[in-house]
């Protein structure tokens, strides 16, 4: 695999590859800056079950197979779960998904495809 | 024909893994409700806070201390990590107690790496491409340099996070990361969420190990891995000797003067002896339920990499 992979590196298109590359690098990191803050933690990270605040596991009953992602909230500076009705504060562009953080909100369920 | 071996292997399996949790010695446990802090006993409540109170204390200079205290040696280390994951492009990582990003940021390198080296195959093996194809694959470059991977590095404590962020800014990485605060112990994931969830030199710091690995179990999709790095039981005694020198008499000392922090660093080098041996924590990853469990020892036993899937 490695002398497949040095001959690439040194042979045909060599300069051009590295240029191309060092663009679309730095094409990635403008657009990445641009969407640094919370709206793509909250696209990445779907929110589950908050033990903290459901009764026992027993009863809660077993969540739809996706739940939604959890949207940015930028009134209150949250990432809220409406299915679960709840709502993260988010500090610093990093959102405090901890139980005792949480704070509830009026729940939304997700609605039937 | 697997379906059906499964449930029996299942039953098999866990009943003598229940007797084993029972019988297993509380290990330095003095009452109900008390646990370790380093050779210190705290209570439990006691314990997060103090464990959070080090960490932020040594957050700023903890990537400066690694490379003090293991001579860079735990670079090595996280790449063998890598190297063992081997991740595709598409997977999704949890790296828990991730702190400053060491692995996410090799995550990302190495997914790229493949990805990279996926697209150049499929290149090299389409004969008579028209331009218009070749400027497509350009374009499959650039728009998805890592193939939908994602890493969401998830800690307790903010200050490490924040010296993280900063880092990835600094090196450049942009997408593909995501920084949560969160609770090894209660995970605010879905179940089966991510393809491998690891945790690197952060699992001895937990006040109840097996919850976060009950948790690790839950949100892991069934096919999942759990990777473990951590310290462990040197297995050469002489060169167990030289190590308990070289951590009770040094790392200390390093501590006080790199990071201005005798006592972070103290608690730092007694945690790794309160932590259970290899067989130990094998055993406790099978209690939560993990197949296929194994370690493998770095550097005669002074770290150790555990694997585990939920199959």
């Amino acid at each position: 695999r490695s002398p497949e992979r040095s001959g690439a590196r040194t042979g045909r298109r060599g300069g051009s590859r590295s240029g191309r590359r060092h663009v679309a690098r730095r094409a990635a990191r403008g657009s990445g800056a641009a969407a640094a803050e919370p709206e793509s933690a909250a696209a990445e990270v779907s929110v589950g079950r908050a033990r903290g605040l459901a009764p026992s596991p027993i009863a809660i009953p077993t969540p739809p197979a996706l739940p939604r992602s959890p949207r940015y909230e930028a009134a209150t500076q949250e990432l809220v779960n409406e299915e679960l009705g709840i709502a993260y504060p988010v500090v610093d562009g990093i959102p405090t998904m901890l139980p005792e953080a949480a704070r509830k909100v009026p729940a939304r369920p997700a609605e039937q495809h | 024909m697997a379906a059906a071996l499964c449930p029996c292997r299942a039953l098999l399996g866990r009943r003598p893994r229940a007797l084993r949790a029972l019988a297993r010695p509380a290990r330095g446990l003095a009452a109900h409700g008390q646990t370790h802090f380093g050779f210190q006993t705290v209570s439990e409540e006691e314990k997060g806070e103090k464990v959070y109170q080090v960490f932020e204390s040594v957050a700023k200079k903890y990537d400066v201390m690694n490379d003090s205290m293991s001579l860079g040696i735990h670079r090595v280390w996280k790449d063998v990590l890598l190297h063992k994951m081997n991740p595709c492009p598409g997977t999704l990582l949890l790296d828990v107690a991730g702190g400053t990003g060491d692995i996410a940021f090799r995550f990302i390198n190495y997914v790229r790496s493949v990805r990279e080296r996926q697209l150049r195959r499929k290149l090299k093996h389409h004969q008579n491409l028209s331009w218009q194809e070749i400027a497509d694959s350009y374009q499959e470059e650039a728009v998805k340099p890592l193939g939908d991977s994602q890493v969401v590095v998830c800690d307790i404590n903010k200050e490490m996070l924040k010296v993280g962020r900063q880092k990835a800014e600094h090196l450049g990485y942009s997408e593909g990361l995501s920084w949560v605060v969160g609770n090894a112990e209660e995970l605010p994931f879905g179940d089966e969420k991510f393809d491998v969830y690891t945790v690197s030199f952060g699992i001895r710091n937990l006040t109840h190990i097996d919850l976060a690995l009950q948790e690790a179990y839950r949100v892991l999709k069934p096919g999942g891995r759990f990777l473990c790095l951590e310290f462990s039981q040197v297995t050469n005694p002489l060169l167990s000797r030289l190590y308990d020198l070289y951590s009770f008499q040094i790392i200390p000392v390093l501590g006080e003067i790199i990071a201005g922090d005798w006592k972070s660093y103290q608690y730092l080098v007694e945690s790794i002896r309160r932590f259970p041996p290899q067989e130990e924590f094998k055993e406790m990853i099978e209690d939560a339920g993990f197949l296929k469990v194994d370690y493998q020892n770095l550097t005669s036993g002074i770290v150790a990499i555990h694997s585990g899937f939920k199959l």
